[in-house]
Order: C-alpha cells, then structure tokens, then sequence
C-alpha cells in the first residue's frame, strides 16, 4: 500500500463519521459472527449449515433488524440482490431487507454519493428458493468434485469486465492455460500456501 | 468448505450424516469456478506478492468503521467514537507495508498531525 492512500482512507473515515451522525438508525452489532442450519437431507443425509460475519446490525422504528454490509469502492458499484453472501445474512438475521453501506473513496463525487446506503429487499420465496434448490445444489456438486479429487475449470469466469482471476493468463502468463506438469510448477513458483481461510477472523 | 468433525454432529447414534459448513466467499468461489475454489480455499494458495493495494486500502476503512460503530453502540457518543475509529485505523495502517521509505516517513509525521 503506499501512504498517499492510507491517508486518503483516513480523510475518508473522517468525512464518513461526520456525514454518518445525521443518520437515524440505530445501531446494535458490529461485526457479529454467526453460524446457522440452513439445510437438511433426511434421505442423503446432508446438513449444511452456513456461517459468516456481518459488518454492522442496526434497527429503524419501523424494521427491527437490518444487517448492512460495509463496501469501499474506488469506482461506483452496483449491488444485487443475487448476492450470495447477502441473501446468506439476510437468511442469518431473518431479515428480508439488507443494507449495503457505500464507503467511497471517489474524489468526484458529492458526500451523500459517497456514503449512500442502499436497501436491498428481498422476496422471500426467492430466499426460500436459494436455501433449499440453490444452495443443496451446489453443495452435491461440491461434494462429487471433493470425491472425485476433480475440480473443473470455468472458463467463462477468467475475465469478467476489467478483473481477472488471479489464475488466468493475465498474470505471469498464466496457470490453467499451461500443461498440468507446468501448471504445478508456476503455483509453486508464483504462489505460496496461506492460512486456512476462516471467516470468523478479522 | 469443511465438513464438521464427529464430535459436532447432533444425532450421535444416527446412521453418519455429511455435514457441511461453509460462509458466502467459498459459495462464490465454488459457483464460479471449481477449480479456483479448490486452490485458493482446499490448497490456501496466495500469491507470493500479497494482496492487491487496493484491497489493502479497503482493510483499512473495514478497520476504522469496525471500531467506530463499537464504541457508538457501547457509549452512543459521535466525537468519541469518531476518534477511536480513526485512531484504530491509523494504529493499523503502521502494520502494512508500504512503497518507498520517505512516503513512509510522510506517512507516520501525517498520522501525528492528524
């Protein structure tokens, strides 16, 4: 990171606490962890329980409980309500409205812009559809991938607008465009083994 | 996504159940692409030149705002909570790594000054 953008994130965060104060809502968590049963298949003897942690929980005198969802954006976004991990936090808090919290950084656009948050409502039936077609779903196919040891290639996710994945060809020439033999040798050569992934930590 | 060990099922004398535990990143990252999926959350591959700055930058705010919002629920007070969220995020921005020695240096006279 280079100074000059930790202390635009700082002017950021110091805007931000001064536009936030004529807020109304109420807040009542912040950065609560969660861990739910969302799914259960007597007959193929599968639970999948979803877990997670929501930035900010707050309450309005009309809806008793919204999660919101800090995102910071150099460019404006648009958020939908396909959002996996959205539909997952609104199903955590049995919620059928979610906040998107804009934290920009833009320098072009005006405060109210910046800071925006959006309100993401949802169906329920739409939510009932995902937690039980959607997501077994994709879970059996999750669990056919781990028995076979084969993890397949979607090649139309390589490139999705301006980003690339980090595998594509896009960088160091690639790793899943080259031969298998070569492909381990550039993951070792390009990358390196992290920490398990925990979404309970910060 | 893990599946939970022996002890966490619920019905112990069941014929075994498959129980999967898993948060909205592994979800994405499985429907997207299998294969991504399973090198960065079955493998934990990282590349070897760390996250992108951008994202660096994104920590940060995630940082200042956390803070900010405990100390509004804990005292409901604005100015102090507004305080300790900045300070939190500058107290973090010193653990990140940064592109050259003087901006560094412009980085920790700023965050005095602040």
């Amino acid at each position: 990171m280079e100074a000059e953008d930790a202390l635009d994130c700082f002017s950021t965060l110091v805007e931000f606490f001064k536009f936030i104060q004529q807020s109304s809502w109420i807040p009542i968590a912040t950065e609560q962890s969660f861990r739910f049963k969302a799914y259960e298949d007597a007959n193929l003897r599968l639970r999948i329980y979803l877990t997670g942690r929501i930035d900010l929980i707050v309450k309005t005198s009309q809806i008793p409980i919204i999660p919101v969802d800090n995102k910071s954006e150099s460019e404006r976004w648009f958020y939908t309500q396909m959002s996996n991990q959205f539909r997952i936090y609104a199903l955590a808090c049995k919620a059928n409205v979610l906040g998107v919290q804009r934290f920009g950084f833009q320098k072009s656009l005006d405060t109210k812009d910046k800071f925006k948050m959006e309100l993401l409502p949802f169906d329920p039936d739409t939510l009932e559809e995902w937690r039980t077609l959607t997501l077994p779903y994709w879970v059996k196919q999750y669990l056919i991938c781990n028995e076979d040891n084969y993890w397949p290639m979607n090649h139309t996710s390589c490139i999705s607008g301006h980003f690339a994945c980090q595998f594509s060809d896009k960088y160091n020439g690639g790793i899943c465009n080259v031969s298998r033999e070569v492909r381990e040798q550039k993951l070792e050569r390009y990358f390196k083994v992290g920490k398990e992934w925990n979404p309970m930590e910060f | 996504m893990t599946e939970l060990k022996e002890e966490n099922l619920i019905e112990v004398n069941e014929e075994k159940w498959t129980n999967i535990q898993l948060d909205s990143q592994i979800l994405s990252s499985f429907m997207s692409c299998p294969c991504k999926c399973n090198y960065v959350f079955n493998r934990h591959l990282i590349p070897i030149g760390g996250v992108p700055k951008s994202y660096e930058k994104g920590q940060l705010a995630h940082i200042g705002l956390h803070e900010y919002w405990k100390e509004r629920i804990k005292s409901g007070d604005y100015q102090i909570a507004a305080a300790i969220g900045l300070d939190a995020a500058k107290k973090a921005s010193l653990t990140f790594t940064y592109g050259s020695r003087r901006r560094t240096r412009l980085l920790f006279y700023t965050c005095r000054v602040f």
